[in-house]
């Protein structure tokens, strides 16, 4: 069974409150990426964050993050799969983050960065590389 | 005495980092050809009061019936705005509408609450407010899905009305009182 996504972001890096460890702050939200050099791609990105609250889960499973190229579907990237525990309260948000480092974009255009849980694609978020 | 609400946060699992695991049909790129986040254009913030904002224990939308000695339903379709605007439609079974509108109050201490309607009704109005007895709110664990009102009067017949939430957490304008009883 699918979790809910309350949240799915896409970040420079977050931090939990050193007073409050249940407290999350997000740090340098992603939606565009641009290039500093020139000719521009293949592109090295050197980290990125995604940070997911998930809710309205049961068990045990597997979670990993994927990225395509939008306009052929292609693939260009994936995470190995992390478990992700939900306990017994499926009402309770659950913070899963994901550090993903040495990140190569081939070219210019719209990505996809999805969460997949089980094998099942649960949600996604456009990245735009330029 | 105000009461004071804290972010309460999340679990949140250990980091998982991991170096991305690429194609291998796709090109790689040297590490010196580096991107950077753009950020985004951010519009000026703006702080609003939020008004007075009643209790949100008691603020959604509720439904009751109660029942008349000839055996008549009345049904009570109550819209509690956490702005503390409420709206009391109130159906009697297939014969008349009566519907209030106006502002509510929880006074903590004395579980009552009061029904102030903005317009002057046959019984109460904005200088003679409704009270009802709250004798309980409850429900399932973390959510309370149960209010039981008694009405602030001296009358026979009158026992305590068991509301049940509707809609949780939509706390909705004045449709929800107004659609039920279409």
């Amino acid at each position: 069974m699918k979790p809910v996504v309350r949240y799915m972001l896409l970040c420079d890096d977050w931090r939990l409150d050193p007073a409050n460890n249940q407290r999350v702050t997000i740090i340098g939200l992603i939606s565009n990426i641009h290039a500093v050099d020139d000719p521009p791609f293949p592109l090295f990105y050197r980290e990125m964050c995604v940070f997911l609250a998930l809710t309205d889960g049961h068990g045990q499973g597997e979670g990993k993050i994927v990225c395509t190229f939008e306009a052929s579907g292609q693939k260009v990237f994936e995470t190995h799969s992390r478990p992700i525990d939900f306990g017994p309260d499926p009402l309770e948000v659950l913070g899963v983050p994901f550090r993903i480092r040495d990140i190569s974009f081939p070219q210019a255009g719209l990505y996809s960065v999805q969460f997949w849980y089980d094998e099942e694609l649960v949600e996604e978020r456009p990245l735009r590389l330029r | 005495m105000d009461k004071h609400a804290r972010n309460e946060g999340l679990r949140v699992l250990d980091d998982f980092v991991c170096e991305a695991i690429h194609n291998p049909a796709i090109p790689q790129a040297q590490p010196n050809k580096q991107g950077q986040n753009e950020g985004m254009r951010i519009l000026e913030g703006t702080v609003q009061e939020s008004g007075r904002l009643e209790d949100n224990e008691l603020a959604g939308n509720w439904m009751a019936s109660t029942y008349l000695p000839n055996g008549l339903r009345i049904d009570h379709a109550l819209t509690l705005q956490p702005n503390g605007s409420f709206v009391w439609r109130i159906c009697h079974e297939g014969q008349s509408e009566y519907t209030s509108r106006g502002t509510w109050h929880h006074d903590h201490q004395k579980e009552v609450l009061y029904f102030t309607p903005s317009e002057a009704g046959p019984i109460y109005g904005p200088d003679r407010p409704q009270l009802c007895q709250v004798l309980q709110i409850n429900g399932l664990e973390g959510a309370n899905t149960f209010m039981v009102l008694r009405w602030g009067a001296l009358a026979i017949h009158n026992v305590p009305v068991l509301f049940f939430r509707v809609h949780p957490g939509a706390v909705e304008t004045n449709a929800t009182a107004d659609r039920a009883c279409n």
